[in-house]
């Protein structure tokens, strides 16, 4: 084999872990577009504005994907079983489901999974509420795990949210 | 290679077994009850999960270094929560769903705290192995929610009350506030404890299930 040829196959190598968190992050999206006959959102300059937070000093994750889907319109009490078997066989090996909360009366529907590694974790979150859905894959620094271990709940519940937004 | 196999085909059986363990009674369940919740919260930190979780722990906090300490050997935390709208959502007979493999001699209820004023029961049961613990389920309820964590692995009764607060696991204080034990005498009235256990558990757990009898749950 030539030279140029161990170099591609080194690349590829190199590059499967990334392909590979990608593909799953692209079969929930795929998932979703097809049950509920949707497109998700582009968000233009996504990564830029994550650089900018790293440039800022302002915690955040050091890898994101995101993907929106609006205009559901769907019934509150739709039944979420076919998209959760949809999304857990879209998850591959290494996911591990870590949270799962259903609201029935928000009709909100959130399951977040994480794929871990030596010093890195990545969470994908994927919320699907009556009018909309987003779909969220983040590389998480220690300090991020350090207070999601403290309450696992918080990231999938935003009630405490609410409340101080109520104040 | 066909060593191997077999032992690759013996991982495959016992990490099955494993996973049916941690679900077959609170799967079964779980659909009955999420139909009738207004919010379900299920959370599942399995082994992976607990050991990478433990090693961001801070050793040199005194609360977390003793979190990873209990931690180190066990297999997995499970937390199922439902939440209903109105009182009488769930029935006794589901509660015996829940109850009905955790029976002697495997399992053990060590403590079973019932609290009419406050409309509160708490139940904890460890699975043991010879003189060892090596699981235990807590079922707590009141009126209007249901909470059932599972967690799989070695563990002392007296490390139940130091994870509450830890992994999402609800922070069930078990004779450990003395707080305001005046404030909580005349509650006491209203509540009721037994002790089921037999052996060693029995001497482990005593004082605390004595002065649990006066304690918020």
């Amino acid at each position: 084999m030539s030279r140029r040829g161990i170099e591609i196959l080194l690349v590829i190598a190199l590059a499967m872990p990334c392909l590979a968190s990608d593909r799953e992050f692209k079969s929930v999206v795929s998932a979703i577009e097809t049950e509920y006959n949707t497109k998700h959102m582009r968000i233009p300059m996504l990564k830029l504005a994550t650089f900018g937070l790293h440039v800022a000093g302002t915690p955040a994750p050091s890898d994101m994907k995101l993907a929106v889907f609006e205009h559901l319109d769907l019934p509150p009490d739709a039944s979420t079983g076919e998209i959760e078997r949809k999304i857990n066989s879209a998850m591959g090996g290494g996911w591990h489901p870590l949270v799962r909360v259903k609201a029935r009366d928000e009709g909100q529907f959130t399951l977040i999974y994480a794929n871990t590694d030596e010093k890195k974790m990545k969470m994908m979150v994927i919320v699907l509420q009556p009018d909309n859905a987003t779909v969220v894959q983040v590389t998480l620094k220690e300090s991020d795990v350090k207070k999601w271990i403290k309450d696992p709940k918080i990231l999938g519940d935003n009630d405490r949210d609410n409340e101080k937004d109520k104040d | 290679m066909r060593r191997i196999l077999i032992m690759a085909a013996l991982c495959m059986a016992a990490a099955t077994t494993a996973a049916a363990q941690t679900q077959d009674w609170s799967a079964a369940l779980a659909a009955k009850l999420e139909s009738k919740a207004s919010k379900t919260v299920d959370v599942n930190l399995d082994q992976s999960m607990l050991k990478f979780a433990s090693s961001f722990l801070d050793q040199k906090d005194p609360d977390q270094a003793e979190a990873k300490r209990i931690v180190a050997n066990m297999q997995g935390i499970y937390v199922h929560n439902f939440e209903f709208d109105k009182e009488g959502q769930y029935t006794e007979e589901d509660l015996a769903m829940l109850r009905a493999p955790l029976k002697e001699p495997v399992w053990s209820r060590i403590v079973n705290v019932k609290s009419k004023e406050e409309g509160q029961n708490v139940e904890v049961y460890f699975k043991k192995e010879g003189n060892k613990f090596i699981g235990l389920v807590v079922i707590a309820t009141d009126e209007k929610s249901l909470t059932f964590v599972n967690i799989m692995g070695p563990i002392d009764p007296e490390d139940l009350a130091k994870l509450g607060g830890e992994f999402g696991i609800p922070d069930v204080e078990i004779g450990t506030d003395t707080k305001d034990k005046s404030k909580n005498k005349d509650k006491s009235k209203d509540k009721t404890t037994d002790k089921d256990d037999k052996d060693k558990s029995k001497d482990k757990t005593k004082d605390k299930d004595d002065d649990s009898k006066g304690d918020e749950l």
